[in-house]
């Protein structure tokens, strides 16, 4: 995507249900071969968001924080989503390594939480949403650019 | 002799066994990226195929890469330990030789009406305008290497393909590489014409055509023990891809992206300027210039979206990196760029084969020395009154490049 096409859309929610709301209505636009790449502090919900998003694609399986495993393959929805935590890892050349890339071209949807740590990594068409707290608690903002 | 045979570098794997006559049975699976589930099947399937007892296999091949990670290694270590079960020896096969000896095995169904292909171009999707790949002469053997098998960037293949063959010879192309860089490949001068696409039973990595090179190299006596069968990734690292280019993403970003590459002669003075702002005592332009045209220095900008946002300096001797500068300008902190500066600084001297990196930092700066103790350095020791403007006391910090981090 070019620049002077990407638009970056500001989504605000109040509390999780609007959180939950945003996710399932991006999960029903997602295509196999999508990688989304979540950025954000600790705290911000990249897993809650993801949780949302496994929902909206239909699948039923426990979504948790796949820090310690690297990464996390749930089935049974409309496309497989496979959940990344690079978190852990030494660079991006470490996430090519342990053949992740089989992953984002693959035939499901990735979601990559601590994204920025691996940017140059990830596809050239990977979906950014950065998260960030808002004024209130509970409150996040969206920073979505596709 | 008996070859069991294994190919799984592709989104398809396949098995074969091979016979010293000549006979070569194979079994495909119909489903992508099941290697590791199928394997067995269809190896078995193979050696009912051929009727051939696994007690009778002589030697086991597996097509060793370029191609899918994940995929190589499930193919190489079966092979590896199927060797090791059976106290036979190994051959390793070339993913790209045994797909050129595939597309001969298709130039062989054709009739010599003077219009078939005399060339044979293997060329794997390695994303990113990235491609594995090599050409191939056709001849009554096994297939030559016209050029090196390698990782190329397409864009700089076409061209180099032109000025190595004669612009009317055919070429006939195998690969997934051929779908995803079509355009590129009919770029060739002439390409319209010259270039003859195989057909989709003869384009993606099979068995056979790997057993059948295992045969010849058999033949030759080209015998690994299973110790030293190994996979060829041929993957350029992160960092060497972004030497090479400058930057390797032609991605443009939404502003919260950071890239980093190597600094060029242009950045002279945006890095300048943050020098200044930066550090009481700062270099000076030629300075800054020499490192990065110095072969022994390694100079990295950062991009916030596409704005100058930072850079390191280090100075690499006798295999350790020292830090000389990392600044990263005041708008854009706490958005992990000095981080990032870091990581890509020691991924590139691990690159480089250098053992160490160190650097000195001032004792009250907690935020780099948090930031330097994360990333693995240690604390070796206190330069008192270090600093000139303050008299503050530097902090001597290591860390030791090994491999697994």
């Amino acid at each position: 995507m070019r620049e002077e096409d990407a638009k970056q859309r500001v989504l605000r929610a109040q509390n999780e249900e609007d959180t939950k709301r945003i996710a399932m209505d991006i999960a029903g636009r997602l295509h196999a071969g999508d990688v989304v790449a979540l950025i954000g502090d600790l705290g911000t919900g990249k897993t809650t968001f993801t949780k949302y998003l496994a929902q909206g694609l239909g699948i039923t399986e426990n979504i948790s924080s796949p820090t310690f495993n690297i990464v996390k393959e749930h089935y049974g929805g409309r496309l497989p989503l496979y959940h990344f935590d690079v978190y852990r890892l030494g660079s991006g050349q470490e996430l090519i390594d342990i053949g992740a890339e089989d992953y984002f071209y693959g035939d499901g949807v990735s979601v990559v939480e601590w994204a920025d740590l691996v940017m140059d990594c990830l596809p050239e068409d990977a979906i950014i949403i950065e998260i960030s707290y808002g004024e209130r608690e509970g409150e996040r903002i969206y920073r979505c650019a596709f | 002799m008996r070859i069991l045979t294994y190919e799984t570098t592709g989104k398809k794997g396949s098995a074969a066994v091979a016979a010293d006559d000549g006979r070569i049975c194979w079994s495909a699976s119909h489903e992508e990226m099941d290697h590791l589930k199928d394997i067995t099947v269809l190896a078995r399937q193979s050696l009912g195929e051929m009727d051939v007892d696994v007690s009778q296999v002589t030697c086991v091949a597996a097509s060793i890469g370029p191609g899918s990670f994940t995929g190589i290694r499930i193919g190489v270590t079966t092979a590896r330990t199927v060797s090791q079960m059976l106290g036979v020896p190994c051959i390793a096969v070339p993913t790209l030789e045994g797909m050129a000896r595939l597309g001969q095995m298709y130039l062989d169904t054709l009739p010599d009406d003077g219009k078939k292909p005399e060339y044979i171009l293997t060329v794997i999707n390695a994303r990113r305008r990235q491609a594995y790949g090599a050409l191939w002469k056709d001849c009554s053997g096994l297939p030559e290497e016209v050029m090196e098998q390698k990782q190329y960037i397409i864009d700089d293949m076409v061209p180099e393909i032109d000025s190595s063959i004669s612009e009317d010879s055919r070429i006939l192309v195998v690969g997934d590489g051929f779908d995803a860089y079509d355009e590129a490949i009919y770029g060739l001068t002439n390409g319209d014409n010259r270039i003859v696409p195989a057909p989709e039973n003869f384009r993606y990595q099979r068995a056979d055509a790997v057993a059948s090179v295992a045969l010849e190299k058999a033949k030759k006596g080209e015998f690994t023990d299973y110790s030293h069968l190994l996979p060829d990734y041929m993957r350029k690292s992160e960092a060497e891809m972004r030497l090479e280019n400058g930057t390797l993403s032609k991605r443009i970003k939404s502003p919260d992206t950071i890239t980093i590459r190597r600094a060029l002669p242009g950045d002279l003075d945006r890095i300048a300027e943050l020098e200044k702002k930066t550090f009481p005592d700062p270099w000076t332009k030629d300075d800054l210039a020499k490192d990065i045209n110095s072969p022994d220095a390694v100079v990295l900008t950062a991009q916030w979206g596409t704005v100058f946002a930072g850079y390191i300096d280090v100075w690499r001797v006798a295999g350790e990196g020292q830090l000389n500068r990392i600044a990263v300008d005041r708008s854009y902190r706490g958005r992990k760029i000095g981080l990032r500066l870091m990581k890509e600084m020691i991924s590139i001297l691990k690159s480089q084969g250098d053992q160490e990196m160190n650097l000195e930092v001032r004792a009250g700066n907690r935020p780099a020395r948090s930031l330097y103790s994360k990333l693995g350095f240690r604390e070796l020791g206190v330069r008192p009154d270090y600093y000139q403007d303050n008299g503050e006391d530097a902090v001597i910090m290591k860390k030791e490049l090994k491999d697994n981090d």
